[in-house]
């Protein structure tokens, strides 16, 4: 049971973070992102996690970028504030951000319903996992803002990000001195990421790498990230637990399968007489056999279903408590990849209790009635 | 019915080999209901064992109902026992997850019975002929000894064996039910059924139709 549980945890966290990184960097949308030199793990744990790190950089660094003649396109991104506990939403943490509705590629295609509908300066937009439906209202920093619309779910940070036009941000950062109880201060010409499109390849574009490479070139203020960096972090970030779980799993394999025979030859011992009895009355070597591993086969199903359900259980129920703690995106694997996992566990579960069980049920098969009825009176 | 030719049987240890069984020849012809006596350890459960093939003698050839089971394999040797001979132990011999009725079934199992209805009314009438038809539902620790063991004889009597070998069935019962016991067993032998029995009860030998005895592994007929 537990040994199974282990397993099936670590492959679940595995698959789950692995899904949510790709679902995230689709949603992400954007070739490359570059932001102040040296805080690339700063945007990368943010647009993970929500864990919001605030970097500022000149605006104008944008132009430069956009001037370049392989970039199609570029947004920047402002991140404002990170919010506790906020009133409004339900979410732990909630991260202020300002974009640009009119250059912006990667946060309006992600809204749910109407996405053509020009976005107003006082409009915002709400991760998927914040709590506020549209045309509710959201005071920030004494400036009252309506939702305007809720974003599809990215299993990433952004699920607990409020999008503000640059617009309406700037004007609430001007007046925050005057409306809130403690001023932001931001300065206008600052940018916190500029989302990068490159034009493709076959337009006079530069492979992503390349691309990443000439702009820290070209730009020494800036630090370029991939979405093959956010794979990294992540992949570093599970490493240790998966190993710990894996190892632990496979240390503990053995030493259970042990156990398993062991429990099977004790208690073919108990049962010599019941064993003796049964070849009496007409049960064959193969009966016993079968009877035997039938049994070892139920014991392990059952441990295993209890391992794959808790396992499952505080996995899917604890995971948002998982992807903070382990700084990972979380999307729950679907129903069939859930399947496939606990099916595997299950038939490696089957399999080590009927290996572990086989040399007692032989021995037990192949001794002859009387002498298993004698031993065990 | 029953021929043994010269069998014999030893038992190892470490330090010394004991000869459970000494060169015992004998015949039992079909229909007979014959006792075994003899004190404990003179080797007349192990002679009775040999009898079914449950265990195999080191010497000697032994052939019930014309076959030579020494000559067939481990699993026919089986079936030949689920088809032909029906067991009575010593000793408490029902399996405890099952309730009375559901181990009188159980050499149904073996011989490729179904379980269905007919199994189950065979059952009953078979513990009704052992007086226990109202016992069916009754787990092994809510049944005396005496109970178990004609719990025993209706599981042997299941299908329909034309060899009962029964090993000390009243060995550890009181008069009453000793004879209830031994009623039972010359019914089943009345109709037909050859019955080959041991005790070291000398008494019980008024019941038998051929007598033996037992001694340090050697038989001789009375």
């Amino acid at each position: 049971m537990v040994v199974v549980g282990m397993q099936v945890a670590a492959s679940l966290i595995d698959r789950a973070s692995r899904n949510g990184l790709e679902l995230g960097i689709r949603r992400l949308g954007a070739d490359l992102v570059a932001v102040p030199r040296g805080l690339e793990n700063s945007l990368i744990n943010t647009y993970i996690t929500g864990n919001a790190a605030l970097f500022y950089m000149d605006r104008a660094l944008e132009q430069q970028i956009s001037h370049l003649d392989w970039v199609e396109r570029t947004s920047p991104q402002l991140f404002i504030k990170s919010l506790s506990n906020a009133q409004c939403c339900s979410a732990w943490n909630v991260f202020l951000i300002a974009f640009e509705p009119e250059t912006d590629f990667t946060v309006k295609p992600w809204l749910s319903g109407n996405r053509n509908r020009k976005l107003r300066a006082n409009e915002i937009l709400v991760g998927a996992a914040i709590n506020a439906s549209p045309g509710s209202e959201i005071r920030f920093f004494g400036q009252k803002f309506t939702v305007a619309g809720t974003l599809d779910p990215s299993s990433m940070g952004l699920d607990t990000t409020i999008f503000i036009p640059m617009q309406g941000a700037v004007r609430m950062i001007q007046e925050s001195g005057e409306k809130a109880e403690k001023a932001l201060i931001i300065r206008p010409d600052q940018i916190s990421a500029i989302l990068i499109k490159l034009k493709p390849e076959s337009r006079g574009g530069l492979p992503v790498w390349k691309a990443a490479y000439e702009i820290e070139k070209a730009i020494p203020e800036v630090s370029v990230i991939q979405p093959s960096d956010m794979m990294l972090k992540v992949q570093k970030n599970l490493t240790g637990i998966l190993r710990t779980l894996h190892t632990a799993g496979y240390a503990i394999w053995p030493v259970t399968a042990l156990l398993i025979g062991l429990v099977f030859a004790l208690a073919a011992n108990e049962r010599k007489s019941e064993i003796g009895l049964l070849r009496a009355i007409g049960a064959t070597r193969s009966f016993i056999f079968l009877m035997i591993i039938g049994e070892a086969l139920f014991i392990s199903a059952l441990g295993a279903l209890t391992g794959i359900a808790v396992s499952s259980g505080l996995v899917l129920g604890f995971s948002r408590l998982i992807a903070l703690s382990l700084e990972i995106p979380f999307n729950a694997p679907d129903f069939s990849e859930l399947l496939f996992f606990d099916t595997l566990a299950l038939f490696l579960a089957l399999l080590t209790g009927a290996v572990s069980a086989a040399i007692p049920a032989y021995q037990s098969s192949a001794m002859e009635p009387y002498e298993a009825i004698r031993r065990g009176e | 019915m029953i021929r043994l030719l010269n069998v014999k049987k030893y038992y190892g240890t470490w330090t010394h080999v004991i000869c459970a069984v000494d060169g015992v020849s004998l015949t039992i012809t079909k229909g007979e209901f014959a006792i075994i006596t003899g004190r404990s350890g003179s080797g007349k459960s192990t002679l009775l064992n040999l009898m079914c093939g449950m265990t195999r003698p080191d010497e000697g050839a032994i052939r019930i109902t014309g076959i030579d089971i020494l000559a067939i394999p481990d699993h026919e040797l089986s079936k030949f026992r689920a088809h032909n001979i029906g067991l009575v132990f010593q000793f408490q011999s029902m399996l405890s997850m099952y309730n009375a009725l559901e181990n009188v079934c159980l050499p149904g199992i073996f011989r490729g019975d179904s379980r269905d209805a007919k199994s189950r009314e065979r059952a009953e009438d078979l513990l009704e002929s052992v007086g226990l038809k109202s016992r069916a539902d009754a787990y092994v620790h809510e049944l005396s000894a005496g109970q178990q063991r004609r719990v025993g004889i209706a599981r042997a009597l299941f299908n329909s064996p034309c060899l009962l070998l029964c090993d000390e069935p009243t060995g550890d019962l009181d008069r009453e039910t000793e004879k209830i016991i031994m009623v039972i067993l010359s019914e089943a032998n009345k109709k037909g059924t050859t019955v080959v029995m041991t005790t070291h009860n000398l008494d019980l030998r008024a019941y038998a139709s051929k007598t033996f005895s037992m001694e340090n592994g050697f038989i001789t007929e009375d």
